[in-house]
């Protein structure tokens, strides 16, 4: 399965949001780098064809991404989103999994899964107000992965982890990207170092470097900042 | 999943904080409404007031209140002698019909065919001012020719305050769809979740039919609380009898040869009728601004216009439609507004004509929603 962009393009009012991009996502990890105001996250809605992009189109595995169908095998966790605080974290999964048609029984099993896999069993049952940062951002975790998804996107999914947490999800995310595929943005850009197959580097709405990266080759970090700074 | 999902918005609506305290607050203030209102009569048993039943409200009936009656200030009293004290419900039937034909009607000098011809008099005076073409005059003196004269007095209190309460029925209930379902669809956006919802499966197209339908049965389950809390009082201390007296006890000038109870069906109908036209205004608003705070100020403006805002008798077709407004309808104004709405082979009240313009209006909210929503993009 393919994730294809043709010359999509987000324009608001005088601002180039997203400019021209075109590239294609197979299985495996996708890193997305770039600096705050770049375009990652305008990118990421476009993919997830929440928002409609000015010029081009994006398609998967000849689905257009407006589809119910596409919606069906995509998981997306946004930078930021609020949780219905008078839903325990348990519901709020439930409740994803029937929006995503997860049937009674599988949003059951998965529900309990995730619960486990992202470590809130001990909490599942509490209202979400009572959560810190992190564990809100493991419930939102979880429900990106409710609907096993085919293509998963994540916008900086790291953001608020303790240094275990980001360890653990940096395991869960490169067993994942094995048969998917997975994007995630992220300014930190050690999470990509190890697990990335692909690295997308956007500065200013347009894509200025994509390619494979081959981990301890060389140093991301370094390599990231010489990117940025050839485009000035 | 789709009924997991109605539940889960279901639970939005009804765990919401602000939601449980309007509606508790909604409660307490249509009890004390409705004691305030009990308390306020004076206390006559329901077997003294029984014992009048089946009396006609003639010469002499007033013959025999004649002793107690006074005339002080311009306005018509009785002294609350032992022996008269019996007759209190009857004379609270003549101070509506003193309240809505003459307020300075001097009840101690006037024989029961006086009563009858004021009456008369009054409703051809407001017929003239509202400028009603003959065909509406014939229609409506068919009806008036059936309306029993002299009235006859039956125990009624129960079913009338009910009829009254009705104006605050309307007002709590636009409060509560305000307050309740503002947030339906703006939350989603204000609190991100748009993001979430407009990627799922469901998310696009079925989730709009669910939430629309969770707001309705949450409006209506408001309507029904917020009725029985008035409901009751009422029923509980006069008793449910009087349902089948005739409707001129309580709107003397209302030329609708049917009962009390006939008309609280009506008004019970338009009432939840109402209450799924304010609903439904108040989702399409929500999904329209997708900010909460504008969608309540919207509708408060309104209701500082359906207030204040009064059409004089020479704009026939705007105080005709204007009149079909719910609050206008609940406000019982309609049993003094004789104007008909005009249709192809018929005429009809603003009873008959309201129904079908909500209908109108909620159809229409309905299908401009879907196509808003249809269209709904994150991060415009």
């Amino acid at each position: 399965m393919e994730l294809t962009a043709d010359r999509i393009s987000k324009q608001y009012k005088n601002k180039i949001a997203v400019d021209r991009l075109s590239f294609t996502l197979t299985e495996g990890v996708t890193g997305l780098l770039g600096s705050n105001g770049a375009g990652k996250t305008t990118l990421m809605r476009l993919l997830c064809g929440i928002l409609v992009p000015t010029s081009g189109s994006v398609a998967c595995g000849g689905m257009d991404v407006c589809t119910e169908e596409y919606r069906d095998i995509l998981g997306y966790l946004p930078q930021e989103f609020g949780y219905y605080p008078e839903f325990t974290g348990r519901d709020f999964l439930l409740y994803m999994s029937a929006v995503k048609g997860l049937p009674r029984r599988d949003a059951l099993r998965r529900t309990e899964e995730l619960i486990e896999l992202v470590g809130l069993k001990p909490v599942a049952r509490k209202k979400v107000r009572t959560y810190s940062g992190g564990m809100k951002q493991r419930l939102g975790i979880a429900q990106a992965l409710l609907n096993d998804p085919q293509v998963l996107i994540m916008d900086e999914p790291t953001a608020g982890l303790d240094p275990q947490e980001r360890i653990r999800f940096r395991e869960l995310i490169a067993g994942l990207g094995k048969n998917r595929i997975v994007l995630l943005s992220t300014h930190i850009v050690s999470d990509l170092e190890h697990i990335a197959d692909q690295l997308m580097i956007m500065k200013e709405g347009r894509l200025v470097w994509q390619g494979k990266w081959h981990a301890g080759k060389e140093d991301l970090e370094a390599f990231y900042i010489s990117k940025i700074q050839d485009e000035r | 999943m789709l009924l997991t999902l109605y539940m889960f918005e279901l639970k939005k609506l009804f765990c919401t904080r602000v939601n449980a305290a309007a509606m508790t607050g909604a409660v307490i203030m249509l009890l004390f409404l409705a004691a305030s209102s009990v308390s306020e009569k004076q206390p006559v048993s329901r077997e003294a007031a029984g014992a009048l039943n089946g009396r006609q409200i003639d010469g002499a009936l007033l013959d025999e209140m004649r002793p107690a009656l006074r005339y002080e200030n311009g306005r018509s009293t009785m002294e609350m002698a032992e022996e008269y004290e019996k007759y209190v419900p009857v004379m609270d039937v003549l101070d509506v019909f003193a309240t809505a034909i003459d307020q300075d009607m001097d009840l101690s000098q006037m024989q029961g065919s006086d009563l009858y011809a004021l009456r008369e008099k009054e409703l051809a005076e407001r017929m003239e001012l509202q400028e009603l073409s003959e065909e509406e005059k014939a229609y409506w003196q068919r009806l008036e020719a059936q309306v029993q004269k002299p009235f006859v007095y039956g125990e009624h209190r129960g079913p009338g305050g009910l009829l009254r309460a009705f104006q605050a029925l309307g007002f709590f209930i636009f409060l509560l769809s305000a307050i309740g379902l503002s947030g339906i669809f703006a939350r989603e956006t204000a609190e991100g979740m748009n993001q979430l919802l407009l990627c799922s499966r469901y998310g696009k197209k079925d989730l709009y039919a669910v939430k629309l339908s969770a707001g309705f049965t949450w409006i209506l389950s408001a309507a029904l609380i917020v009725l029985l809390s008035v409901m009751l009082p009422y029923f509980g201390l006069y008793g449910t009898e009087g349902t089948s007296e005739m409707l001129q006890l309580v709107k003397p000038l209302s030329m609708l040869p049917c009962s009390i109870g006939h008309m609280l069906s009506v008004y019970t109908g338009i009432y939840f009728l109402a209450a799924v036209l304010f609903a439904a205004v108040t989702m399409l608003l929500s999904l329209m601004t997708q900010n909460q705070l504008a969608t309540v100020g919207l509708l408060m403006g309104y209701l500082l216009i359906d207030l204040f805002v009064v059409f004089p008798d020479r704009c026939s077709l705007l105080q005709r439609l204007w009149s079909l407004r719910p609050n206008s309808i609940l406000m019982n104004a309609g049993f003094s507004n004789y104007r008909l709405i005009s249709l192809p082979g018929r005429l009809l009240m603003n009873y008959q004509a309201a129904p079908v313009l909500y209908l109108i209006i909620v159809t229409a909210a309905l299908f401009m929603g879907r196509r808003k929503y249809g269209r709904l993009q994150v991060g415009r």
